[in-house]
């Protein structure tokens, strides 16, 4: 085993450990914030990345300018499905059957506009795409490291608006007691759409990133589980900055296994690391509870 | 400033409350007794806006709160001291005193209002960090008290705020109400401990199975035989 090819895993790991963890937040805030398991996300990602792909092509827009375009589709789209979650009062298992038919529903629509066919971006139009610089005998993908920013700009900045404003307390106080936070003033269903419309934008976002270095598949969604559930469990339900170290350990330890025992074996170590997770500390890594 | 009139509600087809009329005056402190099982905390929660009236009128200084949105009956001048506390136990202490100021017109004052709280309450003060569900009941009481205060409300409603504390801590807080309705608040003291309650208060009702079934001076009340045996075990 070559040092340099661990090194080499281990930031190439850590990097798209970032896109990782913009992946999973969306998830990650609906369940802890708003108690829907929403596997909608995963076509968050999917459509964002398909709608950038289809921009980019036919229009001839730069991959990240077209998020000027997405982010504000993800916006809309999660804050309608919260609206129709709060109307059709679904709890968190509804919530998860119910986003289960939506996933199957949009990933053959996926397929009809965009054929189960490999699609990606063509360099002459992608100026991402193979684009690396090195440090050291360390290759960085460019937009790795772009994605990785965004995730962690998102992140802490994330942490900061639940922790410091008034929104993100009222976040906090309908999670635990909605009647009682109502009672001094909180709109808890305005609260859940605009929460479920940021969440939304994120993964949108985790999709025009994808957008610009990966071919799109349909069938790419389902892959996404054993990465973004890992992360979700990991870092703690609805805790930002956790959800983004999770996101670099499960990308760091998907990258080192895949060098080490082959690339099938990555899931097996995420999940592994799931399920410990789950075993040991089942309220994420980086969650501070009270005693009682 | 708090009038009830004929006030009918109840959870799902279960009627809980008949025809409730009942009054707070500007500056008073009254108190509300009766029977576990009465219906005084559906009340207290059909004036707090967590339940909806199906009928009869809630009037806080003339506004009809029967027909204000839930979440905007805060700003019109009632807060809540529910029952058990409520208070958000993953949340710091300060973080629920803010959830407090959370309404539009109480949200501007915010900072002076928690430099208030923490003078009426320096065990508050001492634990402005520490998540609030590791705190003692007592502690929790008045937290809650001080997140009501910091809705700045004209009517504060208090639901058994003595259940579970310690004799002193009781003494205490009922010592911060009767020091905040003379600086003009006026309270709504939902009660079991009944002497306290009406050695605190100057008029009470008494509530028996969804009805007020009488209602006068805390000394008339305190005077009453059968009040007296019901409630005062006397």
């Amino acid at each position: 085993m070559n040092a340099d090819l661990l090194t080499q895993a281990a930031v190439s790991g850590a990097l798209i450990g970032g896109l990782y963890a913009l992946m999973s937040l969306g998830l990650s805030l609906s369940w802890g914030a708003l108690e829907n398991i929403n596997l909608a996300h995963f076509m968050f990602i999917l459509f964002g990345a398909y709608v950038t792909y289809q921009l980019t092509s036919s229009a001839g827009i730069d991959p990240l300018l077209a998020a000027l375009i997405v982010v504000p589709l993800g916006f809309a789209a999660g804050g309608l499905l919260q609206i129709f979650f709060e109307w059709a009062k679904v709890d968190e298992f509804k919530s998860l059957i119910i986003s289960f038919g939506l996933f199957i529903i949009l990933q053959s629509l996926a397929r009809t506009i965009w054929s189960a066919d490999f699609r990606s971006l063509d360099q002459s139009i992608n100026p991402y795409v193979g684009s690396s610089f090195t440090v050291g005998s360390v290759s960085l993908q460019i937009p790795l490291v772009i994605a990785f920013v965004a995730a962690a700009l998102i992140a802490f900045g994330t942490q900061a608006v639940m922790g410091r404003t008034f929104f993100g307390k009222a976040v906090r106080a309908v999670v635990h007691d909605p009647d009682t936070a109502q009672a001094f003033g909180v709109d808890h269903r305005r609260v859940g759409v605009l929460l479920a419309a940021i969440a939304s934008a994120y993964s949108a976002l985790a999709g025009v990133l994808i957008a610009t270095f990966q071919s799109l598949s349909p069938t790419m969604a389902v892959g996404w589980f054993g990465i973004v559930f890992p992360v979700v469990i990991l870092g703690g339900l609805g805790n930002a900055v956790g959800n983004f170290l999770a996101g670099i350990i499960i990308g760091v330890a998907a990258g080192v296994a895949a060098v080490i025992w082959g690339p099938l074996s990555a899931s097996l170590v995420t999940f592994s690391i799931m399920v410990l997770a789950l075993l040991f500390r089942p309220e994420g890594l980086f969650t501070r509870k009270a005693a009682i | 400033m708090l009038e009830i009139r004929d006030l009918t509600t109840g959870y799902g087809r279960a009627q809980v409350l008949w025809d409730v009329t009942a009054s707070v005056a500007d500056g008073e402190i009254v108190t509300l007794l009766g029977p576990n099982g009465a219906g005084k905390t559906t009340l207290v929660n059909a004036l707090s806006g967590i339940l909806r009236p199906w009928s009869g009128q809630v009037l806080l200084n003339d506004i009809d709160l029967t027909a204000t949105r839930p979440h905007l009956i805060s700003q019109s001048g009632i807060a809540v001291v529910p029952e058990g506390r409520r208070i958000f136990p993953d949340m710091t202490v300060t973080d629920n005193l803010l959830i407090g100021a959370y309404n539009k017109r109480a949200r501007p004052h915010h900072e002076g209002n928690v430099e208030r709280i923490y003078e009426i309450f320096p065990r508050l003060s001492e634990r402005k960090r520490q998540l609030a569900g590791s705190m003692s009941g007592g502690e929790q009481q008045m937290l809650a008290i001080g997140r009501a205060l910091m809705a700045e409300p004209s009517l504060l409603l208090l639901d058994e705020p003595s259940l579970g504390l310690a004799p002193i801590i009781v003494e205490n807080i009922f010592e911060v109400l009767k020091q905040l309705n003379q600086e003009g608040l006026s309270i709504l003291l939902v009660e079991q401990n009944a002497v306290e309650a009406l050695n605190l208060a100057g008029r009470g009702y008494v509530l028996e199975e969804g009805r007020i079934v009488g209602e006068g001076s805390s000394g008339e009340l305190l005077a009453d035989e059968r009040l007296r045996k019901a409630y005062l075990g006397l």
